[in-house]
């Protein structure tokens, strides 16, 4: 066939669009009349007034602030903020004449730029906003050079191109234009800046103008206030110490930039501000002068002694004694009620307990407490566990893959693949596709064995009740109704062989939020919101559950007792929070229940669960069945960025107090020890992380507050806090995979092993670039799928043996390479061989290793080979399942 | 004909145009078979007609011209096959027959064999317009031609 003539008699019929027809491509074309024109600086006369743009236009502020980039480890000693100067000297604009409304920004003409994907079609003159018009607008509004650095800190300019306008206070105006113009701002970039700077003239308008005179600005805000605990004299709190994250070098001292006079040098601890608009100041109704008066709001006893509105009618004379009495008793007053605290309740400070209806409760009381108000619209357990302290971020026991020396479990698309494994041989087993409102959660690797935890929609039954009559002479009424509720499902699979069907059921009712394993326990905590009409004489329709076996819906259900169910005094909607823990040996399951309540906050620490759930925070112990072990009233809600620290025999726990992050020292009774208010001075918090007795609080604009065991503000973090992802390889060395090169081009992966010391010590590491293992490849594009899923790395500590899958475009094929590394006990790393396919897109991709055996799943292909060498052993194809897969058949 | 590409190489939009219509149907072809959909094709083939006639004064004459188009549209279909590796491309619904088994080619399997089939080039040229290398443009060039005439 001749193939040529074939393929041209197809093409000659395909239709040609209008828009690529000679006319219309000429209409589009700029006549070339004159040379293409240099882009203008400072220094050349401004070419054309006519069609000058105004850009001085309000803008209005996103309703939220845009969020900093995550912070980074912090090891270094952290600066005190330091204030603006007042005002720097006058930089008259060298245009002239001065304009009245706002800069001009000049109307640029350019050539057509070297053409890039960027579409074609606006190459009409247009106004163009470049590196000039942003110098220009800087320069008119006086931007100081720490202002200009903190701007362009911001903004998508490289590194290098930073540090050098940064490092040269002498450079000149054409110069920084070059270098602004190298970097790959765009038109939209400077215009965002423009509109930047507009809005810090703007501002510092609004200061001059409250302050009125050129009076300095706020003193640095004060101390978190600290309830006077039990030791004497207490003594002022400093502030905390803002620990910057540093993404740019710190300013030179002498601020380069637009301004050419030589100007006050700039001091050289100044860091760029991550917080990109003005934090209110949130703390003038906290200041409090230490060792006087507490306004307790809350104590009612303190508030009694303060009613001064008796004496409106001032006599100078008899003022002073009302004063002096007054004063003597407050005081009086105030030692009063700390006495009594402490010969009530065995406490000087406040302790606060939950008054709960009593546990005497049956289901029905229960119910009747709960069903008034309706769930809350905010997630359950929204609680941030992305950041750590010194090391990995607690991880959950939930996988998508398990290598065994027989077996071979994956998850893919919501089926289970079974393969047996003899060495590097695999052969299918099964193929479970999980249908009928069933989603795979995950695999649980237990002793010996693994489970399938999968959630469940909820089967749907319908019920009857009776309603009593509401008068003598009416009858009992029986009604019908239905509910649905969903459950946590983990099926124990066969040790020996996971493929059968001898499988034990176990659902929890309510949708998982964590999950832990300890030897052959598992202990879940779910949460569930009751549907409205749940009716009340049935308790199976609302109270927690445990369901075994999964044959029929009504008859197997263990009820949590309601005596193990805490019931807060302002327990609010039908819901419960709900621990559940199974002896999968045993085949025994307990549960326990909080009810009402938002804001979950879910911590584990050794055998203690923490449940908070708004003000209340409940101890659970797990280590047998689930057993109340204590509860207190926090001063406050717990929030989405709350954690539970436990370390010495103290309990730490981040709460909301009036919008703010604060924390609360308790001792193994749950009693208040002390509390720390006004964490994060005034910003909103993001996340809690605890380092043994520290606590290291982010807020949403990247900074990190670290308090000490004393509850003192650390000027110097005792441990990196971050969110890396980490693989934990053993106790002590983590694996870390992260991109090399800046965010306009990628050079390929670092592969680093790290030590979890708390500094985070780098062990060793090594580079993945398509260049090491292929010619003309494109690193830009390398990556792999372990920087958004750590699991997805196949790791053998006992062997040894790390493999990590990388994708890239190599200028012809899309690459899949596994690559196999070694790594030591000690965390030497060393490149051991790769596996490769081409050509393939596939999802996911991830790898085992075992035994010396790697085992490479792309896609429905897998590859398995020696982990000494690469050398390829087989491939083989995943079938997919025959049928829907489902546990209540 | 001389006379025409002096003028297009002096800005004169009329010939130049005279010259990218002597062409631009093969180019399109090459563009509309190798990527997407028509809109990136015609998109690709916009920017390639001005990047040429921006730089005409670079050219000698005619023929360099239009090769100086056809370079610039392969380049700015690799561009485009790099995007497609960040994200799924968005393909037409209902396409032709032919286009369906075109589809099934790698992506550089179809940038070969179209400038191979359409402008009648070598491996040596389709490696010096499209920057590919020789040998993956040969390897890619035959495997595209076997999966061709194996479907059609």
């Amino acid at each position: 066939m001749d193939l040529k003539s074939v393929l041209n008699g197809y093409f000659e019929e395909t239709s040609f669009p209008w828009e690529l027809f000679p006319d219309q491509i000429a209409a589009g074309l700029q006549p070339r009349t004159q040379p293409k024109k240099a882009v203008e600086t400072e220094e050349e006369p401004p070419q054309d007034k006519t069609g000058t743009m105004d850009i001085s236009v309000t803008v209005p502020i996103p309703s939220k602030p845009v969020t900093a980039p995550l912070p980074r480890p912090v090891s270094a000693p952290a600066p005190v903020p330091k204030q603006e100067p007042a005002s720097l000297p006058v930089q008259r604009p060298v245009t002239a004449p001065k304009p009245e409304l706002g800069p001009e920004t000049e109307t640029i003409y350019e050539q057509a730029p070297t053409p890039t994907s960027e579409p074609a079609a606006d190459r009409s003159a247009e106004p163009v906003i470049n590196a000039s018009a942003f110098i220009k607008v800087v320069r008119y509004h006086h931007l100081t050079g720490s202002e200009f650095l903190s701007l362009l800190g911001n903004s998508k300019i490289s590194n290098k191109a930073f540090q050098e306008i940064e490092s040269n206070p002498d450079l000149t105006v054409k110069r920084l234009v070059e270098i602004l113009e190298e970097s790959p701002l765009t038109s939209s970039d400077y215009e965002k800046l423009i509109i930047a700077v507009h809005r810090a003239a703007d501002l510092k308008e609004e200061a001059k103008a409250k302050l009125g005179t050129a009076k300095p600005a706020p003193a640095p805000e004060p101390a978190p206030v600290t309830k006077p605990d039990i030791s004497p004299a207490p003594k002022p709190v400093p502030t905390p110490i803002q620990v910057w994250e540093d993404e740019k070098p710190a300013p030179a001292p002498k601020p380069a930039g637009p301004q050419e006079t030589s100007e006050e040098a700039e001091p050289v601890q100044e860091k760029r501000k991550t917080p990109r608009y003005p934090i209110p100041n949130l703390f003038d109704r906290k200041e409090q002068p230490d060792g006087e008066e507490n306004d307790e709001p809350e104590d009612a006893e303190l508030s009694d002694g303060y009613d001064d509105e008796e004496d409106g009618e001032g006599k100078p004379k008899s003022n002073k004694v009302m004063f002096i009495v007054s004063s003597i008793a407050a005081v009086f007053l105030i030692a009063l009620s700390f006495g009594l605290r402490w010969l009530l309740t065995g406490s000087l400070l406040p302790i606060y307990k939950a008054e709960t209806q009593g546990l005497d409760l049956d289901a029905a009381g229960i119910f009747e407490v709960l069903s008034e108000l309706p769930p809350p619209t905010a997630p359950a357990f929204a609680e941030n566990r992305s950041y750590a302290a010194g090391g990995v971020t607690e991880e959950s026991p939930l996988v998508s893959s398990i290598i065994t020396d027989s077996r071979l479990l994956y998850i893919i698309d919501n089926t289970l693949y079974i393969f047996e494994r003899i060495g590097g041989q695999l052969e299918q087993l099964a193929a479970r596709e999980y249908g009928d409102g069933i989603r795979i959660l995950g695999l649980l690797e237990l002793n010996g064995g693994a489970a399938v935890v999968t959630s469940f929609e909820g089967i749907a039954y319908d019920f009857t009740y009776t309603i009593p009559p509401e008068t003598e002479e009416d009858v009992e009424t029986v009604a019908s109704s239905t509910v649905q509720r969903p459950e946590t499902v983990i099926e124990l699979l066969d040790k020996e062989k996971p493929e059968s069907s001898n499988i034990s059921l176990f659902g929890f009712s309510g949708a998982l939020a964590r999950l832990w394993t300890e030897g052959s326990r598992i202990v879940a905590v779910t949460s569930e919101s009751i549907p409205e009409g749940a009716a009340a004489q049935e308790p199976h329709s609302f109270m927690p559950y445990v369901f075994t076996p999964y044959v029929e819906v009504s008859d197997n259900r263990k009820l949590c007792q309601a005596e193990n169910v805490f019931v807060p005094d302002d327990a609010g909607h039908s819901g419960f929070v709900t621990v559940f823990s199974l002896d999968t040996e045993l085949g025994v399951c307990s549960s326990a229940a909080v009810a009402g309540g938002s804001g979950q906050l879910v911590s584990r620490s050794g055998n203690d669960l923490f449940i908070g759930q708004d003000k209340l925070l409940v101890r659970y112990s797990v280590s047998g069945d689930v057993t109340e072990n204590g509860y207190c009233v926090l001063p406050g809600a717990v929030g989405g960025f709350s954690a539970v620290g436990t370390a010495r025999e103290e309990i730490r726990v981040t709460y909301l107090d009036e919008g703010a992050a604060a924390l609360i020292v308790l001792d193994n009774e749950l009693n208040a020890i002390t509390e720390v208010q006004n964490l994060g001075n005034g910003e909103a918090p993001l996340a809690t992380c605890f380092n043994g007795n520290e606590t290291y609080l982010i807020t949403e604009t990247g900074t990190m507050y670290g308090i000490d065991g004393e509850n003192e503000p650390m000027t110097v973090s005792t441990a990196k806090v971050t969110d890396d992802i980490i693989y934990r390889w053993s106790d002590t060395v983590g694996i870390r995979i992260d991109a090399l090169g800046d965010a306009n081009k990628r050079t390929g992966l670092a592969v680093t092993a790290v030590s979890l010391d708390g500094a985070m010590t780098e062990l060793s590491s090594l580079e993945i670039s398509s260049a090491t293992v292929a010619d003309q490849a494109l690193d830009e594009y390398l990556s792999s799928p372990a920087e958004a899923d750590i699991t997805v790395l196949g790791a053998s500590p006992e062997d040894g043996i790390l493999v990590i899958p990388v994708v890239y475009f190599d200028g012809v094929s899309e690459v899949e390479r596994f690559v196999i590394c070694t790594l030591t006990q000690q965390g030497s790393l060393s490149f051991g061989g790769s596996i490769s396919e081409y050509d393939r897109r596939s999802s996911p991709i991830f790898a085992l290793a075992d035994n010396g055996v790697v085992v490479a799943v792309t896609g429905d292909r897998l590859i398995t080979a020696k982990a000494s060498g690469a050398g390829i052993i087989g491939y083989f194809s995943s079938k997919p399942p025959t049928g829907s897969y489902s546990y209540h058949d | 004909m001389s006379r025409i590409f002096d003028e297009a190489k002096r800005g004169d939009i009329t010939a130049f145009s005279k010259i990218y219509g002597s062409v631009c149907e093969k180019i399109y072809y090459v563009a509309y078979y190798s990527l997407a959909s028509s809109e990136e094709a015609a998109k690709a083939v916009t920017e390639a007609a001005h990047y040429a006639y921006d730089n005409a004064e670079s050219c000698t004459d005619e023929s360099q011209l239009k090769e100086l188009m056809l370079k610039k549209t392969c380049e700015l279909v690799v561009s485009r096959f790099r995007e497609y590796k960040k994200s799924s491309p968005t393909y037409e619904p209902f396409p032709s027959f032919i286009r369906s088994q075109m589809l099934r080619l790698t992506d550089a399997e179809r940038l070969t064999v179209m400038v191979w089939s359409v402008f009648d080039r070598e491996a040596e040229e389709i490696s010096a317009l499209t920057g590919l290398a020789l040998d993956v443009v040969t390897k890619k060039l035959e495997s595209g031609q076997n999966k061709l005439i194996a479907s059609l």
